[in-house]
């Protein structure tokens, strides 16, 4: 993989919180980057920090949070130490974000049309009536019905799946090069979010977005995804093809998450937890932060922090965090 | 499930109707009627898992409050153990609840944070008096609390001091101290992470081998229900679609409607398809206004003009016993 085709690189991220108890390591030493037109699965449950790595690459990160290493490197530009004015043209027309709940990320007393149109008269030096033109076109390609009663309705009057094609309108509307979506259906009822999935998905060949697709759903991500990225308590713990993580994964918390899920298929009597919770992050063990769940820890894991590497040379690109990982 | 058709149903609910009023003021307009539940039955059988199934909105929880009568129902009959639970009242009902206990999504709010685990579960007998003296009452929440695998050290703590999955255990606790016969599930795991979620759902399973209880279990996620039910009911609008064992369901639906909710989950390993031939189009309609005729026939892909007239009524199909569903173009 050279870094010249790479559109977004991050190379140890560091993000800390600072708290009475210390600084704590919401997400440490992060490497992940993203090549045009690719979708980059992040997958984690509640707290693992998949959620915090969306703000870092929007540079949203702020007080008591703090970029306190690495970079961010998206078209050669390094958005940690980027103005605030370079942040903000980028926002919005290259780097676009979808979030979980489109009725508080939508204003509630504007029109879904005029904001798309503010969206794209913010950046582009257009007409209005373009930008309206532009907007409407917009609103049809998400198939939504009756676009211009919807273009002229406020969010409240829309439902949440409506809701999500608008914010995804918007989002598109000045064809980014980096789309993040954080969660993008959990809101949304099975029959809509499939119909949303297969939307991002189209849109995305269209317009050869790349995209950093953030769920805790692993039927989701397998979906969507065409490399996959396992976060556990702000680290990446494996990153690999969608095939290899899904068919192959060697993390023993990778293998948990999926042993956990109930099958579709089978019968099984008991389903497979993962032993205890998550560690606190002002109570994480010395060595490896899943030591104290996972069922072929060591004395070495206890102690030593393991590194993410790949874990077959003949097939590079399957990295794992791991001492012990499963082959 | 070796179903029991000659045995007496824990509970049996007929004719189900909770209907919610708007409006109808001297600013509000027209008065509206959301028929939030419109005619649902159902049996229970002892020692067996009933899932409702279905989007948000469809009427799965509003089923489940009106059964227990957290909210009225307007309409119909709930028989539990034999006797009339719809038109119990004061002493008699309260007693009566002491057999029908309900576990609620979100273990955030539905816990007082303003009482002691030990208080918080013992309250379903506090209220029932069903202890001589404290020496029994301390022996019931210890037992209840060892049965759902909480630290009897925690008795003493405060709600907030606990995560998600043990909270949903005190929560469980609550619900079987009384060992009740029926325990009505409102999305137990929604609110959890998967690898909890495992935790409660085999916490669940095996309370239900050892108490012999009988579970209604709500929820919108297959995999689980899956896992979980013996049989299924499958909701849509405040209607049941269809009805079936879980292989009735799970692996021969009938419904249009079951079929494409089937193929909307994502699963491991499926692709998503390249066109969107086998998605269901629109969003579901608002309950306040539903379809004249067939309440699914504006998304489903098999509607003829029959359906936007006729509303289908639940019949067998398929010619196996306790496989229903409402749909008259299935035959």
């Amino acid at each position: 993989m050279s870094e010249k085709s790479e559109l977004l690189v991050i190379k140890d991220l560091d993000v800390r919180l600072f708290t009475e108890r210390g600084t704590l390591p919401v997400l440490d030493h992060i490497n992940l980057s993203l090549k045009p037109g690719e979708i980059l699965g992040i997958v984690g449950e509640s707290g693992c920090g998949k959620s915090m790595l969306a703000s870092a690459i929007m540079g949203l990160i702020d007080a008591p949070l703090k970029i306190t290493g690495g970079e961010i490197v998206f078209e050669g530009v390094n958005l940690v130490n980027a103005s605030k004015k370079t942040l903000q043209n980028l926002r919005g027309s290259a780097i676009s974000m979808i979030f979980q709940e489109p009725m508080t990320s939508l204003n509630p007393i504007m029109t879904c049309g005029q904001q798309i149109v503010e969206a794209i008269l913010a950046h582009e030096k257009v007409s209005r009536k373009e930008a309206v033109a532009r907007a409407m076109d917009m609103i049809k390609s998400v198939g939504i019905p009756m676009p211009e009663k919807v273009f002229r309705s406020v969010p409240s009057q829309l439902s949440g799946g409506m809701r999500q094609r608008i914010m995804i309108a918007m989002a598109l509307s000045l064809r980014p090069k980096l789309l993040i979506c954080d969660e993008p259906t959990t809101a949304l009822d099975v029959t809509v979010q499939a119909q949303i999935l297969y939307l991002i998905r189209k849109l995305k060949k269209e317009l050869n977005t790349a995209v950093v697709f953030i769920s805790h759903d692993m039927g989701v991500i397998s979906q969507m995804s065409d490399r996959v990225a396992v976060m556990y308590a702000g680290q990446v713990v494996e990153l690999s093809d969608k095939k290899d993580i899904f068919t192959t994964p060697a993390h023993p918390y990778a293998i948990g998450l999926q042993a956990a899920i109930p099958k579709m298929d089978g019968e099984a009597e008991s389903l497979e937890a993962i032993p205890g919770s998550v560690p606190m992050l002002y109570d994480l063990p010395a060595g490896c932060l899943f030591s104290t769940r996972c069922e072929r820890c060591s004395m070495k894991c206890k102690t030593e922090k393991p590194e993410l590497v790949d874990i077959n040379e003949d097939n590079p690109g399957h990295l794992v965090r791991c001492f012990i990982p499963a082959i | 499930m070796e179903h029991k058709t000659l045995a007496e149903p824990v509970l049996k609910v007929r004719n189900l109707k909770k209907y919610y009023y708007s409006g109808g003021g001297f600013l509000s307009g027209k008065k509206t009627c959301v028929k939030a539940v419109n005619d649902v039955s159902f049996e229970l059988y002892k020692g067996e898992t009933l899932a409702i199934v279905g989007e948000s909105g469809c009427g799965k929880s509003t089923t489940a409050k009106s059964v227990i009568r957290i909210t009225e129902p307007t309409e119909g009959s709930i028989m539990l153990d034999g006797r009339d639970f719809g038109k119990l009242k004061g002493e008699e009902l309260k007693k009566a609840r002491q057999n029908i206990k309900m576990i609620f999504q979100d273990p955030y709010s539905s816990l007082n944070p303003r009482m002691t685990v030990r208080d918080i579960i013992a309250e379903p007998i506090d209220i029932a008096g069903s202890w001589k003296d404290k020496e029994e009452r301390e022996r019931k929440i210890l037992e209840a609390c060892d049965m759902v695998g909480l630290n009897r050290d925690f008795l003493d703590r405060y709600p907030h001091e606990f995560s998600g999955g043990q909270r949903q255990r005190i929560g469980i606790a609550r619900a079987i101290i009384e060992k009740p016969e029926v325990i009505l599930c409102d999305e137990p795991v929604s609110a959890l992470d998967v690898s909890i979620q495992a935790k409660v759902v085999n916490l669940l399973k095996e309370l239900q081998k050892r108490l012999n209880i009988s579970y209604i279990f709500i929820s919108h996620d297959m995999g689980v229900v899956r896992h979980m039910a013996d049989r299924v009911i499958v909701m849509y609008l405040g209607h049941v679609v269809e009805e079936g064992s879980k292989e009735d369901i799970f692996e021969s639906p009938k419904h249009p409607y079951t079929k494409l909710l089937l193929e909307s989950i994502p699963v491991i390993g499926k692709e998503v398809p390249e066109d969107d031939k086998e998605l269901i189009s629109g969003d579901i309609p608002s309950p306040a206004n539903p379809p004249s005729g067939c309440c699914f026939h504006t998304r489903c892909p098999y509607a003829t003009e029959e359906c936007s007239k006729v509303m289908p009524e639940l019949r067998e199909v398929d010619g196996r016993p306790g496989h229903k569903a409402a749909c008259v173009t299935i035959v």
